[in-house]
């Protein structure tokens, strides 16, 4: 049965995820679970939010058991609500529970504002799956109200992590915060603050090691626009430094990143005699040489993988990564598809390595902190072209990568495949996205005014790089019967789907990312939305042609760093056929110009736009109308917000570029068609 | 539920114990045939089928499913796309066998047959916390372009009143699909077609010895695609609703009586809310003795009732299994403070019977649910309860799950649906909620302005009634200051997206009817044309249903509005000193009968130096049918045309 409200159900899920993501990272105790809680007052600085974290602590103990190390976690949170808003997100709690964790201690309760508790019923605790097959366990709280407390305490018992990442900063205020760590005296942990979070120390207690760190109001933080909410919270990262024997003589690094780099190149490029040979083989029906050009080499190999080698989550087969088994089945999991990628580059004499680097949404690379748990996205890199290809990115081919990796970094490990190590084991390399000019987003378009002033127009939109790997998966994976609505979203001045009469799409397979041909969509389309008309007078709507442009006109104070997803350039023609007998009054209206000039006085994004007038006396004058933008850099300092926001909004601002048509030869206005007489203000 | 997951562990043992891949040759001939068929495609549903087999067993009717779906993958990147199947079961239709298998084409031209053991089980994303409706999930590996997968499975229907609908949606072609039902004769079977395009189903019947199969077959069926403007897919996916009027066991006495009309239906319903409430509970006298406290009408006393419900309850849904039948106890909804929609239901008719009014449990279908309790007597009408009250013949309904709604309005969701209504053991009534009229739903809209060079400077009022009213109550319950300013802009904003808000201001009434009112003050820049002595102003500035256009090219489902209503916006524009008015529109109007209309007038007033513009529009229906679109759409073009009209002024000197 069902709720009515919409807009409520969103809520609810909002707040679900919200709970969520502050639990599957979390904290430790202070005073574990008091006997009689106490009311806590609203911090008047708080008093307009809709909920305060009143405590959120998070504790890590580590403990040698049997043969190896469990991780006893602990959360402890305190959450005033003090509106709607507030218990929406916080009366449903969701902890999601990873493979090989045991939760012996779920406790939970009501606080309200009398001071009168409610527990939660152990039967109301729930365990299901979530919509990703995870084990969640779920509550609601009960009898919350306004200003009530809720307070969650939660126990878990998890394998063994050297590394890891807590969260604590929140759309909420958190009052106070605290993050723990404890370990047997033969481990010794670091931990780094990120965002203002503090750093701690590795200290030795009563021959125990600790980790305490602790600080007080952190404030709500709230997502911007082209911002990376997550890189910008406040967390606390810890990872293993070094392990000391008994005698503690023997202190030594480890986890660093040169034992990455030993650790991809032994997980990815040991392989058996069989498989060598079945690598071989596969090369030369992939038609690659040795000696044939390393990027066709590239090519071959990434189009004969992806394009035939189906890439799977999870595999229920004994022997999944291994290579010949995976080319005869044509069947993989990432491991094996990187494993096949390796041996084929390292058979064909392809120079390349092999790294690990992270999603810019969630975190940047820190080389003084070698935190392996940030590193979970496999690339490889050609030095000889200084370019990159994701090897499980099916949809992407080389050298275009998803983009959520651009100018991050990673570690890539230079140990050879073949031979032995003599240089460096690894080298920390930025993921430098193609230039601005090989992403483009460009349209042609031909506007011809019929008789009645109704407008047709032959547009054509040409995407390449970055710009081209949404639209091609689209064209790619759907049914026939949707590839028009998917021209529709394209086609953004067809008002309706009916109004396209006729469109072609090419360049629309994969291998067109190796030439960086443009994927192509050209339509023939009806639209009454571009001319709008004052009496025998009419206002041609030409800055609409180019699409809606992103705008950020609300004078807001911006608080978090602009980050755009890749470098690209748009370039769009438009050809204005006049109709006969009408002249364009207003042509200067179309030229515009912004731009933003970095400390060394190079133009890194622009917008420029101007006009050419064509006579033409057998097919009519035509007003050409060029529209230029380029975005090459893609990172901007919250202080130099104003002058992005400026290219940003003159490209917004010529959407309501209006051109004015009038017949030739003086069009008297014949004084208003309406009754209302003429008259002049005085 | 559990069965399943037993079902699935039984699966990996006998994998572990060895079982292998068996190579077998199948005639390849008709996949070539398809895949020549559906060459543009990914993929192609070659087969579905689904059988219900009703039989006695231990004295015992009995209901499975036998479900069969085989899928052709045709294109190079089909594997990756098309390697899982999600079947949906629940605790009343237990999921016993699962089978699936690939059968990977060979280089001799057959096909190698090889299970598959990858299973897992998933919860659907929806508005419900908690309940017993699972995916499982097959996850099949090692496919191949021309590859075939098939996966198998087996529902237990544990209530014989609760029958699965086949419907047809696929998320590519169906080239055939079969559905049947095979029954003892002595069951008596009702079969209703719903959606669109039900012609597409052959409808053969087979007797073959004591047995009757039913068979609804289809062919050729196009992959489904998501409509707007619809409240769900059951308006146009094809769909067989099948179910059990009654039967007599060969050695039985009596026939059985299922549900083969509203009053079974009831009957079955009846039984959940039965014996709910039946201790006193003094927490809950003293509450309604407080919030009526001075009440002298039945309505004062359900208006405190509903409110108090509306601000102390929130909506968590709970409902495994009997849950989503059964509200729960007044009491346990009291201390809990939280509840689902029969909980809300349930707490509300006990409030209202302390307090001495006729209040009843009430099954009702939301406007998702395209059904009516005539058509298909079964409990897939209804998807949630609210609580009705009989004052001096009237009846008035209270949906606790909306926390705003004044009391005696009804949620947009449930107009126009009928509400079956639990008087007691042996009555009920059907009674439609009924729609709420246009006048109701009243939007007034007014924007004051001047301009200079292109710079727009105005002010935008709104009142609000109705449901427009009530989402702006909603808005301020849960949005505070940036959010709710940002809310705000997105109803006041008009003319292009440089309207900027310099000031706001916005009051939600809390009482009476909750009407709402904006204001809202902005700047527009570069809004107005200036060529010359020209000046074209498009006072239009808002372009209100310019997108009702509907797509006529596929849709052959009816398109819907939420609501009912009456728009007025009004624009007056000083005319600047030293100008005069060289052109205005004409005035315009548009209706089509039974659906919506609008009327566009301009007036110069010299004396004042004014232009008002003055646009109303109605909106007279809750569906458009797809025999309305063409009218619809030549509406919409011409109101567009409308809008695309200046005012023209001119500089005097």
């Amino acid at each position: 049965m069902k709720r009515i409200s919409a807009l409520l159900c969103l809520c609810a899920v909002a707040g679900s995820a919200f709970a969520q993501t502050k639990l599957s990272h979390a904290k430790k105790i202070k005073e574990e679970w008091a006997d009689f809680p106490v009311v806590h007052p609203v911090p008047p600085q708080y008093a307009n939010e809709p909920a305060i974290i009143l405590n959120q602590d998070v504790d890590l103990n580590y403990q040698f058991e049997g043969k190896g190390i469990n991780v006893y976690y602990t959360l402890h949170r305190t959450v005033k609500v003090l509106d709607e808003k507030g218990i929406e997100w916080f009366n449903k709690i969701s902890i999601p529970v990873d493979h090989g964790t045991r939760v012996p201690l779920i406790k939970a309760r009501t606080i309200l504002p009398n001071g009168k508790v409610r527990d939660i019923p152990k039967e109301m605790i729930k365990v299901t799956r979530n919509e990703y097959g995870g084990n969640e366990i779920v509550f609601a709280m009960e009898a919350v109200e306004k200003n009530a407390e809720i307070e969650l305490l939660v126990k878990e018992i998890r394998p063994l992590s050297f590394f890891g990442s807590v969260d604590f900063q929140f759309p909420v205020p958190v009052a106070e915060a605290s993050f723990d760590m404890s370990y047997p005296n033969e481990l010794v942990f670091a931990e780094k603050g990120y965002n203002g979070f503090p750093d701690g120390r590795d200290t030795l207690i009563n021959n125990r090691r600790h980790i305490s760190v602790a600080t007080t109001d952190i404030p709500a933080l709230h997502s911007e626009p082209s911002s990376f909410y997550d890189v910008h919270c406040m967390r606390a990262a810890y990872r293993i430094d070094h392990f000391i024997d008994k005698n503690d003589f023997d202190k030594k690094s480890v986890y660093t990143w040169n034992d990455l780099a030993r650790r991809l190149h032994d997980e990815y490029y040991m392989i058996t005699d069989k498989e060598r040979a079945a690598v071989n083989k596969y090369l030369t029906d992939l038609g690659v040489h040795a000696n044939g050009s390393e990027t066709e080499n590239i090519q071959k190999i990434e189009s004969g993988i992806k394009n035939n080698i189906v890439l799977y989550g999870d595999m229920d087969e004994d022997n999944e990564d291994n290579i010949d088994s995976i080319i005869a089945n044509k069947a993989a999991t990432s491991s094996g598809y990187i494993k096949l990628f390796a041996a084929c580059f390292t058979q064909a004499g392809v120079a390349h390595e092999l790294g690990l680097t992270g999603n810019r949404h969630e975190s940047r690379f820190d080389n003084s902190f070698q935190n392996w748990s940030d590193l979970s996205h496999n690339l490889f890199y050609f030095p000889n072209t200084h370019k990159f290809m994701a090897p499980t990115a099916v949809y992407y081919r080389y050298p275009v990568v998803p983009d959520v990796y651009l100018t991050n970094k990673g570690v890539f490990s230079a140990i050879p495949a073949k031979g032995t190590v003599t240089g460096p084991l690894y080298e920390v390399r930025t993921i430098t996205p193609l230039t601005a000019q090989q992403t483009q987003g460009n349209i042609a378009a031909a506007v011809t005014l019929d008789a009645d002033m109704a407008a047709k127009v032959d547009i054509s939109y040409a995407y390449s790089g970055y710009m081209a790997t949404g639209l091609r998966k689209e064209l790619l994976t759907n049914v026939k019967s949707k590839e028009k609505d998917i021209v529709k979203d394209v086609v953004s001045i067809a008002d309706t789907k009916d109004n396209i009469v006729s469109y072609t799409i090419s360049n629309a397979t994969m291998d067109n990312f190796y030439d960086n041909k443009p994927i192509e969509i050209t339509a023939t389309v009806n639209t009454s939305n571009l001319v709008e008309k004052a009496g025998p007078k009419y206002l041609l709507k030409v800055g609409e042609l180019i699409g809606t442009q992103t705008q950020l006109y609300a004078d807001k104070d911006r608080k978090l760093p602009v980050d755009l997803d890749y470098p690209h350039t748009q370039n769009r023609t438009i050809t204005i056929n006049i109709p006969k007998g009408y002249k364009v009054l207003n042509p200067e209206a179309v030229k515009m110009h912004a731009d933003y000039v970095d400390n060394n006085m190079a133009t890194t994004i622009s917008f420029n736009s101007d006009y050419a007038f064509k006579a033409d006396k057998v097919t009519g004058d035509k007003l050409i109308v060029t529209v230029n933008e380029s975005y090459s850099q893609i990172h901007f300092p919250a202080v130099d917000y104003e002058r992005y926001r400026k290219v940003v909004n003159t490209a917004a601002d010529f959407n309501k570029v209006t051109l004015l048509l009038e017949k030739k030869g003086g069009a008297t206005v014949k004084e208003t068609k309406t009754k209302s007489k003429a008259v002049a203000s005085k | 539920m559990s069965s399943s997951k037993n079902y699935i562990t039984r699966l990996y043992t006998a994998a572990a114990l060895g079982l292998l891949a068996i190579t077998k040759q199948a005639n390849a001939q008709q996949y070539d045939s398809l895949a020549v068929k559906y060459k543009n495609e990914n993929a192609v549903v070659a087969n579905y089928t689904h059988k219900i087999v009703i039989k006695m067993e231990h004295d015992k009717l009995v209901a499975t499913s036998y479900v069969d779906k085989k899928k052709l993958l045709i294109s190079d990147v089909a594997p990756g796309i098309y390697n899982v199947d999600y079947l949906y079961h629940s605790d009343f239709n237990e999921l016993t066998d699962l089978q699936a298998t690939a059968s990977l084409p060979t280089t001799k031209g057959g096909y190698r047959k090889v299970p598959c053991y990858n299973f897992s089980d998933v919860a659907p994303s929806d508005y419900v916390f908690y309940d017993d409706s699972r995916f499982a999930v097959v996850s099949y590996t090692g496919l191949v372009k021309n590859a075939v997968t098939e996966t198998k499975y087996t529902l237990e229907h544990t209530d014989l009143n609760l029958l699965p609908s086949f419907s047809l949606e696929q998320n590519v072609p169906l080239d055939k699909a079969c559905f049947e039902v095979e029954a003892p004769k002595y069951v008596n079977l009702s079969f209703v077609l719903k959606g669109i395009d039900t012609g597409i189903f052959k409808r053969t019947v087979e007797e073959k010895g004591n047995t009757i199969t039913y068979r609804f077959t289809a062919s050729n069926v196009p992959a489904y695609k998501e409509f707007g403007n619809v409240p769900s897919v059951w308006y146009y996916f094809p769909q067989v609703i099948t179910y059990i009027t009654s039967y007599k066991l060969p050695n039985a006495k009596k026939q059985v009586d299922m549900i083969a009309n509203t009053d079974d239906l009831y009957k079955y319903m009846y039984k959940h809310v039965r014996n709910l409430n039946m201790k006193d509970d003094t927490t809950l006298d003293k509450i309604v003795a407080t919030i009526t406290k001075g009440d002298v009408t039945p309505e004062q006393k359900a208006a405190h009732i509903y409110q108090w419900v509306q601000h102390n309850m929130q909506y968590i849904a709970f409902e495994k299994g009997m849950e989503g039948f059964v509200p729960r106890e007044a009491s346990l909804v009291l201390s809990r403070k939280y509840g689902d929609c029969k909980d809300m239901a349930n707490i509300l008719v006990a409030m209202c019977h302390i307090a001495g009014l006729d209040a009843y449990h009430t099954w009702i279908g939301t406007r998702e649910k395209p059904y009516t309790y005539e058509e298909t007597p079964l409990p897939l009408v209804a998807n949630h309860m609210i609580c009705a009250l009989k004052v001096n013949d009237k009846w008035i309904f209270m949906d606790g799950t909306h926390p705003l709604i004044p009391f005696a309005h009804n949620p947009e969701g449930i107009q126009g649906k009928e509400a079956m209504i639990a008087i007691d053991e042996k009555n009920y009534k059907i009674i439609t909620v009924p729609e709420a009229p246009a006048t109701e739903n009243i939007t007034y809209d007014s924007t004051a302005l001047t301009f200079a060079d292109r710079k727009i400077t105005g002010t935008v009022k709104q009142n609000y009634k109705g449901y427009e009213a009530w989402n702006v109550g909603m808005m301020m319950m849960y949005r505070k200051e940036e959010e709710r300013e940002k809310a705000i802009k997105a109803l006041t904003s008009r003319g292009s997206n440089k309207y900027i808000q310099t000031k706001y201001d916005v009051t939600a009434n809390e009482t009476g009817n909750k009407d709402a009112a904006i204001s809202s003050d902005f700047t527009l820049e570069d809004y107005v044309q200036q060529v010359g002595k020209q000046c074209f102003v498009n006072m239009n500035l808002k372009h209100t249903f310019e997108d009702k256009h509907i797509n006529t090219e596929d849709r052959k489902v009816a398109s819907f509005n939420d609501y009912k209503q009456n728009i007025k916006e009004v624009v007056v524009m000083d005319i600047p000193k030293g100008y005069k008015v060289s052109h205005v529109p004409a005035a315009a109007t548009g209706k089509v009968d039974g659906l919506w209309g609008y009327s566009i007038a301009y007036k110069v007033d010299n004396k004042n130096h004014k232009i008002t513009l003055v646009k109303e529009y109605h909106v007279d229906t809750l569906a458009v049918s797809p025999q309305q679109f063409a009218g619809n759409n030549k509406m919409v073009a011409d109101l567009k045309t409308q809008y695309k009209e200046s005012v023209l002024l001119t500089a005097t000197n």
